[in-house]
């Protein structure tokens, strides 16, 4: 018997029996009140406490568990490698104002600590350790230390230049371990400078993608600088930033401008020595309100170094993947100068969920006097963006470009 | 066992509310086996404050909530309200008191609202508790004189936002008739709060430790300072009582034997709906309700507060209210797909509203604002209920607050820009007139039925509340047909024609009045159509039955024929 059934039949019955009770009462003395009492009594004979249903004893559980995915400061980390990594997992642990009770983002020389280690089912390993003190003498200062520890085996390489083949395809190992110490300070709300040194011990070794050759099998070091082996590196960057969004995380209007400037000294070979000059910029610009809007972003990299210099491939400018050209593999074109743009239409299709179509477009050269408008490569696409209020959660899009569709699953905005 | 009582609880509710309006809506005349009223009608007070036994506290899951009236398919309930007396109104119980819908209200006595106390007494302040339900940033304290406040902290960034709304719509809700908080903006002095003993606290990484006055002023820290150095709060006093869980919005509690109407069936929760329209109550859900064991005269019964206003007017709690709060439901699939598919060219009407540049004032306006598509966060089982007659018993109260109630109610906020007030009131004021245009005259809107006598003998005098609301000029005609009316069999039998009269009276054919039932009372029933093109749903007519006692004419009956759902808000 259904509880559609059973609830019927003692509706069926109470009604009935309420009919009667009330027929049989003297019609002098009734009132409404005791009609009403005459109900209340009857149920306080079937009273019972209140129960839940499975669904809801689930759902009051979750709703007052604790957080079983940390514990004392260790959590579980889910990947931060690079695209084609592979699944991975690791495992975390954070502790903000170390040495202080209370966490207050607003505390004079406060002390973060951020340690991970992960790895992924193709064998990317990272290890990594970051200690931030914000707030320095209760100025907009941060100070950074980081440590990383990078075992990639599979990246990917298709030769220089705009005219590199897909058919080339080959993957190379890199193991890096990078020591970078930073400041950035904010003297005005919009505005930050900073600058970063680094200390980068790259090497880069046998691919181990049984899908493609190893880089020696098809590349040699004129045609891949750096395999014949790398120095460490000396980095030094000094940068300058202006972002007016109103949200960072997942902006509806303003503008972000960055552009950073850096040296990198190859420790005992002069040859390898080059500077770099990145740009991004961003433009959020809304179409009548906040609900829909064009975002146009370009993003250059141009390195400046003598011709017959060695820049390693592994530092290389790029152009593709999911910052640049979506419709293309990761670092799908490399070479010295890398300039890339993209147009992207965006609308409020939900409040947690935008749609966007885009069209990227992106070249690489080995000079900036290369550079030519029929070089460039383009691609379009449809995307999706799923958002809280006011922090963004994760992005679908669907590129198209001449090799292909492409797929791409983020949990970052833009770039 | 407690299925059966669930069920048995609907079936006595629903049983005695058939039995009150079925009776008052059978067109012709046919035979009753019980009275239709009784001596004590129209009962004015439904004694649901009577003595039980101590019942366990019943939390209900935040997510289930959501999840269930998002998701779980259910047909909206089609049947009137059945806690309502002969008139339609809704009696006093543990659950409303008639205000400001049945009396004149002083502009002060509805400022005073729930207040027993001046607020929290000065003195040092005792924190004993950090509740973590909820999403606004507070904290329990103990002032000098025993008494314990919810300390509730306005956003950092937006100064004032939150505690004026709050205190608005709880001195609203109140003088409405539903029980509240006492509320208050009090000015907190960090120096002033002591941390008891026991308090305990969850750092970042999960672990315990005792609170500490530290923890306290770091939550304070970044709060605006008033000139003379205090904080603005809103202290919301601790109901009486012991917190015995929410209540929902459907059925009835299995084990407070006092609670015999579907919850979905109760007026003035499907009213709710009008008046958390009028102040963009969005967050109106079960959670944000509490059922309190008090102890009054001896008996021990379940009281049902309404509370917890931040997410009212412009305000979100936290932040200002998101732009599609009030107009659009979490979920709703259908305008998902149009969105996706429309590539923005299809906006919503929320996209196109404006606000102020008043950070106060957060997300409010007056221009967009529809009170018929209105929503809750998800959907509300009792606002997806509620039909014309609810909505025409809501809209009458909210139009006795005057400009000036609201004006006096707004500058209670303590809004410390002048421009801000002005602009809030004004808001409320033209919000309040579309909630009234729009319930008022979904039914047959005559109201204010009254006997008096004549020259030639009684007359029955009545108003139609549209027009006197000003939601449409006069102009309209009445036709009116009497019947005799047998109490004791139900048998009810025409006795005249219709008459039609450009004005709101009727004579009453004293000879029309049945026979007496046991109590010595006769009846006699008005059946009146109000004639007015623009609005065809008047046709429907009203139905007034007069009893005579000892020589005194009274109204006991009211009906209006049982109405149409208004819902547009099921997300099924």
């Amino acid at each position: 018997m259904t509880r559609t059934h059973l609830e019927r039949i003692i509706t069926i019955v109470l009604v009935l029996s309420i009919a009667s009770a009330a027929s049989a009462q003297s019609q002098d003395e009734a009132s409404r009140a005791k009609a009403l009492s005459t109900a209340r009594d009857q149920k306080a004979e079937t009273i019972a406490p209140p129960t839940r249903s499975l669904t809801e004893r689930v759902l009051h559980w979750y709703d007052n568990r604790e957080s079983n995915l940390s514990w004392n400061g260790f959590h579980l980390n889910l990947g931060n490698f690079s695209g084609g990594a592979g699944l991975a997992a690791g495992i975390g642990f954070t502790r903000h104002a170390i040495g202080s009770p209370i966490v207050d983002p607003h505390q004079a020389n406060r002390i973060d600590l951020d340690l991970s280690a992960g790895r992924s089912i193709l064998g990317y390993q990272r290890l990594s350790a970051r200690v931030d003190v914000l707030n320095v003498a209760s100025a907009p200062i941060t100070l950074s230390l980081l440590w990383r520890d990078d075992q990639m085996p599979q990246e990917d390489f298709y030769g220089l230049g705009q005219d590199s083949s897909e058919s080339h395809r080959v993957s190379y190992r890199l193991d890096t371990k990078d020591v970078t110490a930073a400041i950035e300070w904010k003297p005005f709300r919009r505005v930050y400078v900073g600058g970063a040194v680094a200390h980068l011990a790259p090497v880069l070794g046998r691919g181990t993608d049984q899908r493609f050759p190893s880089i020696e099998a098809t590349f040699d070091p004129s045609t891949a600088p750096g395999l014949a082996g790398l120095p460490k590196f000396i980095r030094a960057d000094a940068m300058l930033g202006f972002d007016w969004r109103d949200n960072a995380s997942h902006p509806r209007s303003g503008g972000h401008y960055q552009v950073t400037g850096s040296r990198f000294d190859g420790q005992g070979d002069d040859g390898t020595d080059f500077e770099r000059v990145n740009v991004h910029l961003q433009q959020i610009v809304p179409l009548g309100n906040r609900y829909r809007r064009l975002e146009l972003r370009a993003q250059a990299a141009l390195t400046g170094a003598d011709s017959l210099a060695r820049v390693p491939v592994i530092y290389m400018p790029y152009v593709g993947g999911p910052s640049t050209l979506r419709g293309f593999a990761t670092s799908r074109f490399q070479d010295r100068q890398a300039v890339s743009m993209t147009a992207e239409y965006q609308w409020e299709a939900w409040w947690a969920l935008d749609a966007a179509v885009f069209v990227d477009t992106g070249q690489v050269q080995h000079t900036v006097g290369d550079f030519a408008l029929r070089s460039f490569v383009t691609n379009y696409g449809f995307g999706l963006r799923l958002h809280s209020n006011s922090k963004f959660l994760a992005r679908l899009d669907l590129a198209y470009g001449r090799e292909g569709f492409r797929p791409l699953l983020g949990f970052k905005y833009g770039f | 066992m407690a299925f059966k009582s669930f069920a048995l609880t609907i079936v006595v509710a629903t049983a005695l509310g058939a039995a009150t309006l079925d009776a008052q809506q059978a067109p012709t005349a046919k035979a009753q086996e019980s009275r239709r009223f009784y001596a004590d009608d129209p009962m004015w007070s439904d004694n649901d404050m009577r003595d039980i036994a101590p019942v366990a506290k019943d939390d209900l899951s935040k997510s289930y909530d959501f999840v269930h009236n998002t998701f779980a398919k259910r047909a909206t309930l089609r049947a009137p309200s059945v806690n309502v007396n002969t008139l339609g109104e809704v009696p006093d119980s543990s659950w409303f008191t008639n205000r400001i819908g049945v009396r004149d209200m002083t502009i002060d006595e509805v400022l005073q609202g729930p207040d027993t106390i001046e607020g929290p007494a000065p003195g040092p302040w005792e924190v004993i508790g950090h509740p973590t339900a909820g999403i606004t940033p507070k904290f329990a304290i103990r002032d000098a004189n025993g008494n314990v406040f919810l300390i509730k902290l306005d956003p950092a960034s937006i100064p004032e936002l939150a505690s004026s709304v709050e205190l608005i719509a709880t001195k609203i809700f109140h003088a409405v008739g539903y029980i509240v908080p006492e509320d208050f903006i009090a000015a907190l002095d960090p120096q002033q709060l002591r941390v008891s003993k026991d308090v305990r606290i969850k750092t970042e990484t999960g672990r315990e430790r005792a609170m500490t006055i530290a923890d306290v002023h770091t939550w304070l820290k970044h709060q605006p300072r008033q000139a003379d150095g205090t904080i603005r709060v809103l202290a919301s006093r601790w109901v009486p009582g012991k917190v015995v869980g929410s209540f929902r919005f459907t059925g009835t509690r299995p084990d407070d034997p006092n609670d015999i109407y579907p919850h979905d069936q109760r007026r003035e929760l499907r009213g709710l709906r009008v008046f958390a329209a009028w102040l963009n109550h969005d967050d109106a859900r079960s959670l944000n309700s509490i059922d309190s064991y008090v102890e009054e005269d001896g008996r021990r019964y379940i009281r049902h507060y309404l509370q917890d206003f931040g997410s009212t007017l412009g305000s979100g709690s936290t932040s200002a209210q998101q732009p599609r709060g009030g107009y659009e439901y979490l979920i709703e699939k259908d305008k998902i797909g149009k969105g996706l598919v429309t590539f923005g060219l299809w906006q919503r009407d929320w996209m196109k509203a404006k606000y102020s540049e008043l950070p106060s004032l957060g997300n409010i306006e007056s221009r967009v604002f529809d009170p018929a598509g209105w929503r809750t966060e998800y959907p509300h089982p009792a606002f997806d209920a509620m039909d014309a007659e609810d909505g025409f018993w809501a809209a009458r109260i909210a139009a006795r607050f005057s400009d000036g109630m609201i004006r006096a109610i707004v500058a209670a906020g303590k809004l410390s820009s002048p421009e801000a007030a002005e602009r809030l009131s004004r808001i409320i004021i033209e919000r309040r007139d579309k909630v009234v245009r729009h319930w008022i005259a979904g039914v047959n809107p005559l109201d204010q039925f009254e006997v008096r006598s004549g020259n030639h003998g009684p007359i029955l005098l009545f108003d139609n509340a549209a027009v006197r609301n000003g939601v449409k000029a006069p102009g309209e005609s009445y036709q009116t047909s009497w019947s005799t009316f047998d109490n004791m069999t139900g048998v009810e039998t025409s006795v005249t024609d219709v008459e039609e009269y450009s004005e709101p009276v009727a004579w009453v054919p004293v000879s029309a009045f049945g026979p007496a039932d046991s109590s010595g009372a006769r009846y006699v029933v008005a059946t009146i159509r109000t004639i007015n093109p623009a609005f065809p749903q008047w046709l429907k007519p009203v139905r007034v039955t007069l009893r005579d006692r000892d020589g005194v004419i009274d109204i006991v009956g009211i009906d209006r024929g049982g109405a149409p759902s208004v819902s547009s808000t099921t997300n099924n």
